[in-house]
């Protein structure tokens, strides 16, 4: 009977400590992602690559913002986009009990992930983004785009995520209770290393959870502009307000999302937008911070 | 022996010294509450003295007071100075860091006088308490990161909170109420000090596990719960360093070990023979030279010798620049650099700059010249004091062979693996003289162990002889 108690509770401890090991469950090499190889940096993981596609919208111009930074975009003389400034400026809002500010500051960095009293209230990127939200959001790679920090500030690949145009996706541990805009701060880069305004057909699915598996609902923005090989800090703010560009959507229950796209125009170049496909240049979507503003999980 | 004197009754006093001693022995509070609670021992340490004064005779208090000269001098510099007067911490957190340093020190000597609290009752506490804290470290950190992680992982990095860290390098402790994470060197240290203890073993009369007192079930298994209590709080130490595995910590361990082993076996003398004065002499000297060296490096910069360059002391050399080649003058050399000026003289703002890896060059940065001079001074007559403890009687305790073995597992471990920026993704700064309950542990037991290195004689005791 002794060793039968002494034996099961060796056993009960060997499960509890064997069963946990939450932080060594994903885990990457030093410079995975961060290589000084831009074709070797491209996040393709996509949890979502079997679930099937419901419904798939269209969304022109009109219908989301696309600013340079958070004012709009003269992308030339014909060619104007609505900045996020322009489009929604209460999305800039800050509610402290009675008190209403505008977050005004886009410096946060990484290097002040403890240093939140100086930045919640003022910096809109730390105040409004998903780790600030649940904490569950602060976990694995793509916390990196989940932490506030918009902007490269020499930061440089440790800051963003390179995104090819088949693209990557993310599973949430928490499910969308609601939310009102959804944003990317993003900019292009490439091998090339000149400074030019390109454009592209962004899409991005949002899944749901159902018996069968997922399924995704494709939001696609038709000619997205960005500037490309222009600096880390010149990124554009593009995104949209749920009820404005999908009315009929219920965004209740989303569970995860995929980031993708397609069209690339780029002058004359003809850069490989996948590494699979060699080619002299390369050029990819660079993602600084992925938002679901102004949302609660469960 | 005194280990073996029958202890008198425990009374309220006590128990208030062992409930102390037990909460210090398990960190406590953490942070600013350890700090805070380690002062506590200063009036503990009054009371005591109340108590046992009168059994103090003049010239051995003279005596104390001279042997502990260099490490009053040491307290007081190590917490009124200008590196830490001149931080928002102030004068009132200098007063309760030097209370409870000097009150550690007071306590454990005034102890010593005490009889209702035995050695061994002591060693349990501390072991007793000391074990259970590094086991729920070693259970937190199994469940979270996995045996073996730091070998498994070598390399790898997690993110969090757009972060990346280096999963190998650090490990979760509870500090205070919460559990953080913290870099291996700084979270290792009770754990190291436990496993010092293991050679301790050689040291046993095991058939005193036979024998058994008068009183309650504590006072008649007193011998037995000691051995096992010193066994598994070792065996803890000893595993929450391989199950990492920390492998300089254990590299250290092996010259702990070694100092038992030679302590065991090597045939020595009570009163150190003149090849044993010549050899410490010598070890000082060279390691004189060696500091002088250092300092040459550090001020001078770009040294490309292995001596300097290596990574047990590389880290140190900035403190020397900070130190030797300031615009303050002799002051900030023999009194320390004001926290901002050493910032200034980085031309960074980055605290991670000033990461030292020993507490005596740590003393040097925050103290000066004289603090660092007393430090090694209070360095040199502890090991003194301490082999006159050791071998006060003609065969060497398993009791004085753990509190020897506590000290200087510490003092090895925090000369070569103290980290000052210690909490992953926090730049907070954190001196190895403050909010740890280790050192005071430790000048507790230094307090305890103390022997007179002086033998200052009063007028009427020199008369008598005459």
């Amino acid at each position: 009977m002794k060793k039968n108690k002494s034996t099961i509770i060796i056993a009960a401890l060997s499960l509890v400590l064997l069963s946990g090991c939450k932080e060594t469950s994903e885990l990457y090499n030093a410079y995975e992602y961060m290589t000084p190889y831009f074709e070797r940096n491209y996040y393709k993981n996509d949890v979502f690559s079997d679930a099937t596609i419901k419904e798939a919208f269209e969304l022109s111009s009109d219908k989301y913002f696309n600013g340079d930074f958070v004012t709009d975009f003269k992308v030339n003389s014909s060619i104007t986009r609505v900045g996020a400034k322009t489009k929604y400026p209460e999305m800039f809002q800050y509610k402290n009990g009675e008190t209403t500010s505008t977050l005004d500051g886009f410096g946060y960095t990484m290097n002040h992930a403890n240093e939140d009293e100086k930045y919640i209230g003022n910096d809109f990127g730390r105040t409004k983004c998903m780790d600030k939200q649940d904490s569950s959001f602060q976990r694995g790679i793509l916390s990196k785009l989940y932490d506030g920090q918009m902007f490269c500030y020499n930061y440089h690949s440790a800051a963003l995520v390179e995104t090819s145009a088949s693209g990557f996706g993310h599973r949430f541990s928490k499910k969308l209770i609601e939310g009102e805009y959804f944003l990317l701060s993003m900019r292009g880069g490439s091998t090339r290393g000149e400074g030019r305004i390109t454009s592209i057909d962004l899409s991005v699915t949002f899944y749901k959870e159902t018996s069968n598996g997922f399924e995704g609902t494709k939001v696609t923005l038709n000619e997205v502009y960005e500037r490309t090989d222009s600096g880390g800090e010149s990124c554009s703010f593009v995104g949209f307000k749920f009820s404005d560009a999908l009315p009929n959507f219920d965004i209740k229950d989303i569970c995860g999302y995929r980031i993708g796209f397609t069209n690339l125009h780029d002058g004359t170049n003809n850069d490989s937008v996948e590494p699979e496909n060699e080619s002299e240049h390369y050029w990819g979507l660079l993602i600084y911070e992925l938002m679901f503003v102004n949302a609660s999980w469960r | 022996m005194e280990e073996n004197k029958p202890a008198k009754k425990l009374d309220f006093i006590s128990y208030a010294i062992l409930l102390f001693i037990g909460l210090l022995s398990f960190s406590f509070g953490g942070g600013t509450i350890a700090t805070i609670f380690a002062s506590v021992g200063f009036v503990i340490a009054i009371v005591l003295l109340m108590v046992v004064g009168e059994k103090l005779k003049k010239n051995e208090k003279l005596s104390f007071v001279a042997d502990s000269l260099p490490l009053l001098v040491f307290m007081i510099l190590i917490s009124f100075n200008r590196f830490w007067l001149s931080s928002s911490s102030g004068f009132f957190s200098s007063l309760l860091l030097f209370l409870g340093l000097l009150g550690a020190y007071l306590l454990g000597f005034f102890l010593r006088k005490y009889e209702s609290i035995t050695p061994k009752i002591i060693l349990t506490v501390v072991v007793i308490l000391s074990g259970l804290y590094v086991l729920i470290n070693l259970i937190i950190n199994m469940v979270d990161y996995g045996f073996f992680y730091a070998a498994l992982y070598n390399g790898k990095i997690y993110y969090l909170d757009g972060n990346h860290y280096l999963v190998s390098g650090e490990m979760k402790s509870l500090i205070g109420f919460d559990v953080k994470r913290t870099t291996l060197p700084y979270s290792s240290t009770l754990a190291f000090m436990l496993a010092s203890i293991l050679p301790s073993i050689l040291f046993m009369n095991f058939s005193s596990f036979k024998e058994v007192g008068e009183g309650n079930f504590i006072k008649r298994n007193l011998n037995r719960i000691y051995l096992i209590s010193v066994i598994s709080a070792g065996i803890i130490g000893l595993f929450s360093l391989v199950f990492i595995p920390y492998t300089r910590a254990l590299i250290l361990l092996a010259v702990v070990f070694v100092f038992a082993l030679v302590m065991r076996f090597v045939p020595y003398k009570k009163e150190a023979s003149l090849w044993v004065k010549i050899v410490g002499i010598a070890i000082l000297i060279i390691a004189l030279a060696y500091i002088i060296l250092l300092t040459y490096a550090g001020v001078k910069g770009n040294v490309d010798n292995i001596l300097v360059t290596n990574g047990l002391v590389s880290d140190n050399l900035p403190v020397f620049k900070a130190i030797f080649e300031n615009d303050k003058g002799i002051i900030a050399t023999l009194f320390g650099t004001n926290l901002n000026d050493y910032f200034d003289k980085l031309n960074s703002t980055s605290v991670s700059n000033i990461r030292t890896n020993s507490f005596e060059f740590e003393a040097l940065l925050e103290g000066g010249l004289i603090c660092f001079v007393a430090l090694i001074a209070a360095i040199v007559f502890s090991v003194i004091s301490l082999r006159k403890y050791l071998h006060k009687e003609d065969k060497i305790t398993n009791e004085r062979m753990v509190f020897a073995l506590m000290i200087l597992g510490w003092f090895i471990y925090k000369s070569l693996l103290v980290d000052t920026v210690p909490f992953v993704g926090s730049n907070i700064y954190m001196t190895p003289f403050s909010q740890d309950s280790t050192i005071i542990i430790v000048l507790m037991l230094l307090g305890y162990t103390h022997e007179n290195i002086f033998s200052i004689k009063t007028e009427g005791e020199k008369h008598e002889e005459k």
